[in-house]
């Protein structure tokens, strides 16, 4: 009977000492992800995922925040811009989150950041979504980006075709939704004003997940320019690129140029993707030799056991901009220091150093441009070779032009 | 007023229309794959099947997995088309018999609603056994390249595809006009009832037809996997794209589909070349006129 009484008294006596120690334990900063895991565009949730939760792991690993640990809140919107409005509402009124990060969906940071208009409360941060709309029209002191927009896109080109005068024609091909359009706009307006001499012979408008590219194919053959501008995603560049091979769309003068592509899956894009062909890439992890770069390919590599892609890039920015911030700001419980915070904020990546700017609080770093080239240098037999980095910071709109977007 | 004119410049260019309109039917002639199927099943079960362009999907993932990335022989190709065409043709009976069997006197509603279902669950699947990656297939060596045609190069493939798809029309007309299978699945489309009461199992021509219009979707998407991307989104255009076709050629006609997907190939082809930004609408709007004029489609017969 005693042994019985001397066991429950330890018992008892070690669930009030956890008790305890978890009452007193400081809570948590939560963090909300929002992004599209089920569904066919979940192609590249994943990786932004992995990226964002490398960069937690290591703010934690540094002591979080006055002794507070970063967690992720992930929630799934599927594909819909209302589901990811009610996942939005419920982080920020039912859980008291301060901080939201929409992962991918440019309509969703969209909606969000509308919102959470007038609040200072809460902080919505975009990820790989390239809406110039976001941090401008959109935009406000408690919204930013931790990924370069369709303007910086366009004039990182036109910066590059600067040093192609071979180029005279080009025609575009984009597919038909938002982020589509204001590619294309933003290329072509961005290449006339870089290079006035260039004439765009045809524009091109498929419907996302187009199976048949042919009639797109033999239409830019009516006028066969010096180069195609693509801003084709994921398995629309396959299907482009097979319907161009079967009528040699690239046999001739053509150029191909795809835009945002990632290289661990160039592979993909083998059977079409001509030699010679200019891709811009986020992240060409084999071309960077940096402390920084090597740490992150093993750790990605170890997580997922695969190669880091653009998103597992972005998705790191965009856990390292806000817990930099945060933890800058001192108080998590107050969004807006950490958004004040931004302003300025440097911190080092795989890329090279990032730097946010304060008026609209868009993380900018290093983006590349090379030339396609199959090579058992590369992994999978095919890379990116004369890889050349650019800064959308020197390309980026100016304060004062944002402020202006702003006022209408 | 100089861009709108501008636009129509290759009105003058006789190559580029040649190469235009064969583009328009090699185009065309994927699509009728497609569907003649959703035609054949809806003609005879009168269930407008909303997961047919997911057989479709399904049967260019049945052939990714059997050959995987790189197509190298006649045989391996020929396999996974069997593959393909066999595997969705199982789905198809499958789903006809241990669903859609049940809910044949219901609403057409909840008959589109069970099918929506199941492109939600098969999108899932997809994701869950395939995973999210987009894939790509290599061309059958003897089938790559490409030959000239009236001085304009044309892929050989799309020959190919051109000669299988006028095969297959050819042997879907056989079997529903020259055949006694054909006169029996001719019959329920008019009147099933009367059907089964002269003897006929009406349930099981049903579940073959179901199966022979999802193996026809299958098939096309074996032929599509090697000049396609094959993901976990392609369904949705095609699936689209053979619903204006049915709508065109008349509901269940099988001639109609056959025309309706020439005129909706065509429609594609020179709507991108005429109207770029507006392209998109031209099938619809091609639709809309033949819907006017004929409203039970080209083809479509009284019901």
């Amino acid at each position: 009977m005693s042994n019985i009484l001397r066991v429950g008294a330890i018992a008892g006596l070690c669930l009030t000492l956890f008790a305890g120690a978890a009452y007193c334990a400081e809570p948590s900063v939560r963090i909300g992800l929002i992004d599209m895991y089920s569904g066919v565009f979940a192609f590249q949730t994943g990786q932004i995922r992995t990226g964002f939760e490398i960069a937690l792991d290591e703010a934690n690993s540094l002591g979080g925040v006055k002794g507070q640990k970063f967690e992720l809140q992930v929630a799934d919107m599927g594909t819909s811009v209302e589901k990811a409005i009610t996942e939005g509402r419920r982080m920020i009124l039912n859980d008291k989150l301060h901080y939201v990060v929409v992962g991918s969906h440019a309509g969703a940071a969209l909606a969000l950041g509308q919102l959470i208009k007038g609040r200072d409360d809460v902080f919505v941060l975009g990820g790989i979504a390239t809406s110039k709309h976001f941090t401008a029209e959109v935009g406000g002191p408690m919204i930013g980006r931790s990924n370069l927009s369709t303007v910086e896109m366009g004039r990182i080109l036109a910066e590059h075709l600067k040093t192609m005068p071979d180029i005279k024609t080009i025609a575009t091909i984009v597919p038909d939704f938002e982020y589509g359009h204001d590619f294309a706009d933003d290329n072509v307006a961005a290449i006339k004003a870089a290079r006035p001499d260039i004439t765009v012979t045809r524009q091109e408008w498929p419907k996302l997940g187009t199976a048949d590219f042919t009639p797109n194919v033999t239409a830019l053959q009516s006028n066969p320019p010096d180069l195609v501008v693509s801003g084709l995603i994921s398995g629309d560049i396959i299907s482009f690129l097979k319907a161009a091979k079967g009528f040699g769309l690239f046999e001739g003068k053509t150029r191909f140029f795809n835009s945002a592509l990632d290289l661990a899956k160039l592979s993909a894009y083998k059977d079409g993707m001509p030699d010679g062909s200019l891709a811009t890439v986020w992240y060409p992890f084999y071309a960077l030799n940096s402390p920084e770069n090597t740490k992150f390919v093993d750790e990605v590599k170890k997580r997922t056991q695969s190669y880091p892609v653009g998103a597992t890039l972005v998705g790191y920015v965009a856990g390292r901009m806000i817990t930099e911030a945060i933890r800058k700001g001192g108080n998590p419980e107050r969004a807006n220091a950490a958004s004040q915070a931004m302003d300025g904020l440097p911190f080092a990546s795989p890329v090279g150093p990032v730097k946010v700017r304060g008026c609209d609080n868009v993380a900018s770093y290093n983006y590349f441009l090379g030339t396609v080239k199959r090579s058992t240098d590369f992994p999978d037999g095919i890379g990116l070779a004369d890889v050349r980095a650019y800064n959308p910071s020197t390309l980026q709109r100016s304060c004062d032009e944002i402020l202006k977007l702003r006022e209408h | 007023m100089q861009a709108f004119f501008d636009s129509f410049a290759w009105i003058t260019n006789p190559t580029v229309i040649l190469r235009q309109s064969m583009a328009g039917i090699a185009n065309g002639m994927l699509l009728f794959l497609v569907a003649s199927g959703l035609s054949l099943i809806f003609g005879v079960t009168r269930v407008i099947n909303f997961a047919h362009g997911t057989f479709f999907m399904l049967g260019a993932y049945l052939a990714f997995t059997v050959v995987g990335s790189s197509l190298n022989s006649w045989s391996s190709f020929l396999v996974m088309l069997a593959v393909a065409t066999a595997g969705m043709f199982f789905v198809g009976i499958l789903f006809e018999v241990c669903i859609l069997r049940r809910i044949y006197r219901s609403a057409q509603a909840f008959q589109l609603l069970v099918t929506f279902a199941l492109v939600l669950i098969a999108g899932d699947a997809v994701l869950l056994i395939w995973g999210n990656a987009d894939n790509s297939m290599s061309l059958l060596h003897e089938l790559d390249g490409f030959v000239r045609l009236f001085g304009v190069s044309f892929p050989v493939y799309r020959l190919f595809l051109i000669g299988v798809g006028s095969g297959v029309c050819l042997l879907l007309w056989l079997l529903l006009y020259r055949s006694r299978w054909g006169v029996m699945v001719r019959a329920a489309t008019v009147d099933r009832d009367m059907l089964g009461a002269l003897g006929v199992n009406v349930g099981r021509v049903f579940s073959l037809v179901f199966g022979l219009g999802s193996a026809l979707a299958g098939l096309a998407g074996g032929l599509a996997a090697p000049i396609v991307s094959i993901g976990p989104g392609l369904h949705g255009q095609v699936l689209t794209d053979a619903l204006v076709i049915v709508a065109i050629g008349g509901l269940g006609s099988f001639s109609g589909s056959f025309v309706g997907a020439l005129l909706v190939g065509e429609a594609n082809a020179f709507g991108i070349l005429a109207f770029p930004q507006m392209a998109i609408v031209v099938p619809f709007l091609l639709m809309m006129l033949v819907l006017i004029a004929r409203p039970r489609g080209l083809f479509g017969r009284p019901e």
